[in-house]
């Protein structure tokens, strides 16, 4: 029963609240929330991968979520889907966590999570440059030349390197059995006292 | 025989004078001086910064700004512009906040599930939060649960992937996430929010689950936590404050329960499922507040190393089976978090430390009285002294806020399930107090519904589920007082407060009496081996630890690091004997350190380290340490600390060397001249990365001459007293 009284909620306010749209839309110019320029034209501005031979050469992977390379699919999010016929569909596409989401690869998110959360401090300009490398296109081995060629520390770098690799599906060397056993067989390192009453 | 008695040095290490201003502390490079300090200070122990909830504050400042906090402006606060929606006015098509229910029509239709995700990401994880979204987006909720989330960033961080740079938006703003891969709609803004205000929980609850009425209500907070001194959250203000005290977590119940009543929910237990998906917050004092709020209570007693929820799977889950119970639900959102941490690409330290718990709130009350029984038993002891359960607290380990790379950086919180254990079955404890923890012990199990834990946690049977128990030297008043007010409820109702206040009371800073001689320090040989023989009658002694170093021709001694540890019982003699061997990678000198001084000295079982340098192919040079069990043939993870990082990462060699088939590592020793004091490094040879990805660890004989052997005595307090004696090599031992 509740739903339908919803229903007819919304059915009774939806002229209201398309007024109070337009009332909205007037007030602010009748602008949409623009995309960021620099959002849309990323792809267009991000620098032309060199034709590298790529035999051999994996092509990215695109994890959950992710929508690499595809700047089509933000112009197409760039319908306002504003207060229609109540909640089922009240909000706007157009929003930063959307076109982020879009465009982002999970890769490319979990990168930027590590660099924050693991070395604990603001992600470098190279970085924001590399990701958007990534995204023209460009192929592992030139990605990988340009992390060595970055001016950037040696931790920064293997990080780079592990995301670089997590993206083009290359399987990581294989982790030896550091977990599983807290005790080596050999004989112990550090000895233990005796007691002599 | 030969009998020399060695100088004594009593030190007392200093106590912290504030636990978390010694947390915030970055990461030191090794230095050489660092080095030096290890062989004839106490052991060494780095200051990190917690990988989460990394600025942790002092203070007990009350948090301010309920009301909503103040505008900050259109633009980041450093001037730079907001990526999409602007900070302070609602995006076109959106609403404020406030009047969200006009706005959409009336509330939604009544779903099964409500679950309101309080997205506080105003500092340094601002893309994280996009990364768990998307986790969101991706799930099949079936028009059966809708998601919320309120997100406030930090519009000083860099918009992920953006070249020129953008920056999060100012501002705060909610989602509406449907799941199936569809957009994720943004439904309000609203201004800059101080989200580390109670206040703001309020007003959000009361506002979201007034617009998206539900069957069942789950809230996450997301965000940094800081157990029961760093609470939740530490909204940075898009960049321009550094240092909020965070919100107590016990602030957040009567906040939550506030703003259930102004969204209508008329409830004694209006919540199904609460969980922290931040750092830190599976702890006694932090997790008791919400007994009466919610039966399901989901968080981590460790940092989350990064992967958080399963949003993707427990949404799914939810939708799939929405009249599953709370604590079904919550029994299988930790299964899921546990294959979640495990999957290949997660940190190393999520496979070793780990934990992550949920608990059936409604039980803590038991476990509180069960407590409050055990505490009345140890105040009550005359037998049962505040050293012994110092001693006790020492050996449950590893503590928490620990990571793989850095070993535990919040010493104070133990596992209490492991402090339960050891108070059950440690010799000598008195029947009373064994009685009473097994009770306790008894009343966390019957909590608990699920846990994960990582492989060195589940190997001492930890109950991913912490509490404060640290050292009485660095519980000084300030800290009591803190926790007299931030943990108050536990406090009182357990009388916890009262044990660590047993324990600062009981500290000193003398450092143990020790008796001690060496055998055959002089023309030592596998006829007449050198041997120690010490002892201390201190009641507070703990443990004794026994480190080697080479003294050259020039007065300057090499250290070669430690070759003995255990236990020390007051009154007992103990004796070591050292049989001229150290520790060799690939047939090179090394020094021997303990990954972690946390754990029983006793323990064959814990990690070790050897220092060197990382050097890639192109010149680039890094500290690094081989780490690996007692016992281990080889050598096969790294941890690399990099100038300029504030935290080191830990890699496979097999890695390392698929990244650069050039790489070398470079063990070194550390000189200290005895006279001048000077300390230098002394590297090895460079080795390359093997294609193995193990490097070949040994324990070799040591050329004949001149020896030093350090014999460091410790107390529970943290005290030591350290004796050095002379050993001449004569004739060398065989391999």
């Amino acid at each position: 029963m509740r739903i339908h009284r919803s229903l007819l909620v919304a059915t009774l306010t939806l002229t209201l609240t398309l007024l109070l749209v337009a009332a909205w839309r007037w007030r602010s110019n009748e602008s949409a929330v623009s995309t960021p320029e620099s959002l849309t034209t990323l792809a267009a501005s991000a620098r032309t991968a060199e034709a590298l031979s790529t035999e051999g050469d994996p092509a990215p992977v695109a994890s959950p979520g992710s929508a690499a390379m595809n700047m089509a699919s933000l112009a197409a999010s760039d319908v306002s889907a504003a207060a229609a016929l109540g909640s089922q569909t009240y909000g706007s596409s157009q929003n930063t966590v959307n076109a982020l989401l879009t465009r982002l690869d999970h890769q490319d998110l979990a990168l930027y999570g590590n660099i924050e959360r693991r070395l604990h401090r603001d992600v470098p300009r190279e970085v924001h440059g590399l990701v958007a490398l990534k995204r023209s296109g460009a192929p592992r081995q030139q990605l990988l030349a340009a992390i060595r060629e970055a001016n950037i520390d040696l931790g920064l770098r293997l990080l780079l390197a592990r995301w670089v690799e997590a993206s083009y599906g290359v399987t990581a060397a294989a982790s030896p059995p550091l977990h599983g056993r807290v005790k080596g067989s050999g004989p112990a390192m550090i000895q233990a006292f005796a007691r002599r009453k | 025989m030969a009998s020399t008695v060695g100088m004594q040095v009593a030190q007392a290490t200093a106590p912290m004078k504030n636990y978390y201003l010694s947390m915030r502390r970055r990461r030191r490079h090794a230095s050489v001086g660092h080095w030096a300090l290890s062989l004839v200070l106490a052991s060494a122990s780095t200051l990190a910064a917690v990988g989460c909830g990394d600025d942790p504050v002092v203070g007990t400042t009350e948090n301010v700004g309920g009301n909503g906090g103040s505008p900050i402006g259109s633009a980041g606060a450093d001037g730079h512009q907001a990526g999409a929606a602007v900070g302070g006015e609602p995006a076109s098509g959106v609403g404020k906040f406030d009047d969200l229910v006009e706005a959409m029509g009336g509330p939604a239709p009544e779903t099964d599930w409500t679950v309101f995700v309080y997205g506080h990401a105003d500092h340094s994880l601002s893309n994280s939060l996009i990364t768990d979204m998307a986790e969101m987006q991706a799930a099949e909720l079936q028009g059966k649960v809708n998601v919320v989330v309120l997100a406030d960033f930090d519009s000083s961080q860099v918009l992920a992937g953006s070249d020129p740079e953008l920056h999060f938006p100012s501002g705060t703003e909610v989602y509406l996430i449907k799941g199936g891969g569809a957009d994720v709609l943004q439904i309000a803004s609203d201004v800059e929010l101080d989200l580390d205000a109670p206040k703001q929980v309020e007003r959000a609850i009361g506002l979201v689950f007034k617009a998206f009425p539900a069957k069942h209500h789950a809230v996450i907070m997301w965000d940094h936590g800081g157990s029961w001194d760093g609470g939740f959250g530490h909204d940075s203000q898009n960049g321009t404050r550094e240092d909020s005290p965070g919100m107590a977590a016990q602030d957040i119940p009567p906040a939550l329960l506030a703003g259930f009543a102004k969204a209508g929910v008329a409830s004694e237990m209006p919540l199904d499922l609460f969980s922290f998906d931040t750092c830190l917050m599976a702890g006694a004092e932090v997790a008791y507040p919400f007994r009466n709020i919610t039966p399901g209570y989901i968080a981590n007693a460790e940092i989350d190393y990064g992967a958080g929820w399963d949003y993707t799977t427990t949404l799914s889950y939810m939708a799939a089976d929405p009249n599953a119970s709370p604590h079904a639900i919550a029994a299988a959102e930790v299964t899921q978090w546990d294959a979640h941490h495990t999957a290949p690409g997660n940190p190393v330290s999520d496979a070793v430390l780990r934990t992550h718990i949920a608990l059936d709130a409604s039980k803590l009350e038991a476990l509180a009285q069960a407590t409050s029984a055990l505490t009345a038993a140890i105040l009550g002891s005359e037998t049962f002294t505040a050293a012994d359960l110092a001693r006790i607290a020492h050996n449950a380990a590893p503590a928490y806020g620990a990571q793989f790379e850095t070993g535990s950086q919040l010493p104070g919180l133990h596992d209490f399930g492991q402090v339960l254990a050891l108070l059950a079955s440690t010799e000598g404890v008195p029947a009373d107090i064994v009685d009473a923890a097994t009770q306790a012990s008894a009343a966390l199990s019957g909590a608990t519904i699920g846990v994960s834990l990582g492989e060195f946690r589940a190997a001492k049977g930890q109950a991913g589920f912490h509490i404060e128990l640290g050292l009485g030297t660095q519980l000084d008043a300030q800290r009591l007082t803190a926790y007299g007010k931030r943990a108050s409820e536990w406090s009182a109702s357990s009388g916890w407060g009262e044990l660590l206040k047993l324990l600062s009371d009981s500290a000193d800073q003398e450092p143990p009496l020790v008796e001690h001689s060496i055998a055959n320090g002089d023309n030592a040989g596998p006829l007449a081996i050198p041997t120690i023989t010490f002892s201390s009658t201190a009641a507070d002694v703990q443990s004794g630890r026994v480190q080697l170093a080479k003294v050259d021709d020039d007065g300057a001694v090499l250290v070669r690091g430690i070759i003995g540890e255990g236990s020390v019982t007051p009154g007992e003699e103990y004796e070591f004997s050292w049989d001229g061997h150290a520790v060799t990678v690939e047939g090179q000198a090394a020094m021997l350190l303990r990954w972690s001084d946390d754990g029983n000295p006793d323990d064959e079982d814990g990690l070790l380290k050897i220092p060197g340098f990382l050097k890639s192919s192109d010149g680039e040079e890094a500290e690094a340490s081989l780490v690996f069990a007692n016992g281990d043939e080889t050598a096969s993870y790294v941890i690399v600390t990099s100038e300029g990082a504030a935290s080191p990462l830990s890699f496979t060699l097999a890695e390392l060397r698929q990244m650069d088939d050039t790489g070398t590592f470079t063990p070194f020793l550390v000189s200290q001249n005895l006279a001048s004091k000077a300390v230098t490094i002394v590297k090895g040879q460079p080795i390359a990365l093997p294609e193995t990805g193990e490097l070949e660890l040994g324990l070799e004989p040591v050329p004949v001459g001149k020896y030093m052997i350090v014999t460091q005595v410790f107390d529970v307090w943290g005290n030591q007293t350290s004796t050095q004696d002379a050993v001449t090599l004569s004739t060398a031992f065989e391999k």
